[in-house]
């Protein structure tokens, strides 16, 4: 009789250290192995701007028109090769509904004819959320386009390294500012 | 002893004394009496409160790692904090073999070490995603700490830990639906087998306990959860037809605490009864207005015809609630006479109503039904009640009966001599009842 709850209690612990410990995983590859792009971020909703801690993304590649696979629908997964626009920063090249070859390539849903990136949050400290908030609103607004994050990309994952603020990690703009 | 008899034993020795005096009892057996139950009675005040505790200071613990790892520490690198992430998860498995291994016939150990285990995987996830930017919405987050806790619940036995997994299935299925995309995805349903995977987990706990507070958390929040399921399930299949899926919803909490539970306490009933009573009245007094039935749904193509797999799986889901509300309903007809079922008639006529009016798109008719439902509903309480002698039971039927007077109050239909006349009649009626229920129970 206790000996099923030892055992599914044994099982279930494995579980609850693989959730986690799978993503570690697969981010350290990521992170360690990927290729590097720059994703310049689109000005967002100011109100829409900052929920809890973290500051909410969006994109300026997510606005741009692609060409969606043949037969590709609203919402399903689809493969992104990047290029190299002359300013350095990633603008999606291909849009595909199979993986490619190589490591050098994202995964991202169809929404109609524009994609949307896996990522859209970039975590703060809760001590720096506010100023990151007012930093983050004053660097991305329409003229004054200085806000990008750094993605680190291997076979589909996509982490995000850092978000920079006028050519600074956030951290260090936010020092600089105080 | 069970607790929940508790209650009826202190009755008992009250009355003791009094019983003795009268003549009743001899002294010797009022005494008996009393060392029967005193024998049993001591550690029981002692061991509830010693499981509260322990889950409540098992609670405020969890909550506050939690709240310590939402800071989100930057000085700290990414190994020191996946570090943070495993130690409190490691723990609370290490204290989980433990209490399976030592201590798994004590309650208060169980529930705690599964309630700390539980809020120990949510901070793990939390903090690795924050730590590693890893993205992903609020719902998956939700589900996967769910799939995760559920074992710990079958594992420990323990019915916190179960109610926990219902708020938790409650609060996915209502993420899930805000999220961006998943508005319209089939998955809103999936809310119905993560139900099911606890259901016997479930019955265990009703088995061991079923009187117990642990069973009458839980069950509020399977009740909860499947309240919102089925909302979200109306959304996706035959629309109007909310009306009858929620009548049987309220129907069948009725008759869970009436029939199911009917000897729950002996001095008071189940608390379904009372919130069967309430959603039952609310709804039908919603219904008896023509405008509840004046939609413009009835020519929506998914009511008249659902065309794909979700759709029509939503309406299998809703259909099976009206049914399972009859065959319950035929059931307690059939075995428990001593219950009054008259709210369960909510469904059939619910049901006749939508049929009617969809139909023939009249909400005269299907408001009418509901009229005459509730007016029946409140009249044969009423006599229930006088012919018992419990005054209770009658004023119920009479508030019933006031419900529907003040609904068509405000019901712009019915002319003004008409609804002042029938508010004096059912003025006059409260009286005479509760004149006619004191006589009797004076006379008696």
């Amino acid at each position: 009789m206790k000996y099923w709850r030892l055992i599914l209690f044994a099982l279930v612990a494995l579980a609850q250290l693989g959730v986690p410990g799978s993503s570690i995983w697969k981010r350290e590859q990521t992170l360690r192995r990927g290729a590097v792009w720059k994703f310049r971020t689109a000005p967002v909703d100011p109100v829409d701007a900052f929920r809890g801690r973290y500051v909410s993304l969006e994109f300026e590649a997510e606005t741009h028109e692609v060409v969606p696979p043949a037969n590709a629908v609203y919402g399903q997964p689809v493969f992104l090769v990047l290029r190299g626009d002359p300013e350095g920063f990633a603008v999606i090249d291909q849009v595909l509904s199979t993986p490619p070859p190589g490591d050098d390539f994202l995964k991202a849903r169809l929404t109609g004819k524009t994609v949307s990136l896996p990522f859209d949050k970039y975590w703060v400290t809760e001590r720096d959320a506010p100023a990151a908030e007012a930093a983050y609103r004053l660097q991305s607004t329409r003229d004054r386009r200085n806000a990008f994050v750094t993605v680190r990309v291997l076979r589909g994952d996509a982490a995000i390294e850092q978000l920079y603020l006028d050519g600074q990690p956030l951290g260090d703009y936010l020092r600089a500012v105080k | 002893m069970r607790s929940a008899d508790r209650s009826g034993i202190r009755w008992l020795l009250a009355e003791l004394p009094e019983l003795t005096a009268s003549g009743v009892l001899s002294a010797e057996a009022a005494e008996a009496l009393r060392q029967h139950y005193a024998a049993q009675k001591p550690d029981e005040p002692r061991r509830l409160g010693f499981i509260l505790s322990a889950i409540l200071g098992s609670l405020l613990v969890g909550a506050g790692v939690i709240l310590l790892v939402a800071h989100n520490w930057d000085f700290l690198g990414r190994p020191v904090r996946c570090a943070i992430a495993f130690a409190p998860l490691v723990l609370t498995q290490a204290l989980g073999f433990f209490v399976l291994l030592r201590r798994s016939g004590s309650a208060a150990w169980r529930e705690s070490a599964a309630i700390l285990n539980v809020a120990a995987i949510g901070t793990a996830i939390a903090l690795v995603s924050q730590t590693y930017q890893i993205q992903g919405d609020f719902a998956s987050f939700i589900l996967v700490w769910m799939l995760l806790a559920l074992p710990v619940v079958y594992a420990f036995n323990t019915g916190l830990g179960l109610a926990a997994y219902f708020v938790g299935v409650t609060v996915w299925v209502l993420a899930s639906k805000s999220g961006p995309v998943l508005s319209i995805w089939p998955n809103d349903l999936w809310g119905w087998p993560l139900l099911a995977l606890a259901l016997p987990a479930f019955n265990m706990l009703l088995r061991r306990n079923a009187k117990g507070y642990a069973a009458l958390i839980a069950i509020t929040a399977l009740a909860v959860a499947a309240a919102c399921s089925l909302g979200q399930t109306d959304d996706m299949g035959a629309q109007s037809f909310w009306r009858c899926s929620f009548a049987a919803f309220w129907t069948l909490v009725y008759l869970v605490g009436a029939v199911s539970f009917r000897d729950w306490r002996t001095t008071r009933p189940h608390p379904f009864v009372a919130a069967g009573w309430i959603g039952i009245l609310s709804l039908a007094i919603f219904l008896s207005f023509q405008n509840s039935w004046r939609t413009s749904r009835w020519q929506n193509a998914v009511d008249l015809v659902p065309r794909h797999y979700p759709d029509v799986l939503a309406g299998g889901i809703q259909a099976a609630w009206v049914l399972a509300a009859l065959l319950f309903t035929a059931y307690a007809i059939w075995k428990v006479r001593e219950v009054n079922l008259a709210p369960a008639a909510f469904v059939p006529f619910t049901l006749a109503s939508w049929a009617i009016a969809k139909r023939f798109g009249n909400p005269l008719v299907a408001a009418l039904l509901i009229n005459f439902f509730m007016l029946g509903l409140g009249v044969f309480t009423l006599l229930r009640g006088i012919r018992a002698g419990r005054a209770v039971e009658a004023n119920l039927g009479m508030v019933v009966i006031a419900a529907l007077a003040v609904a068509r109050f405000f019901d712009s239909d019915i002319e003004f001599v008409v609804r002042g006349l029938a508010f004096i009649a059912i003025g006059l009626g409260f009286l005479v009842t509760n004149l006619i229920v004191f006589k009797r129970k004076a006379r008696a």
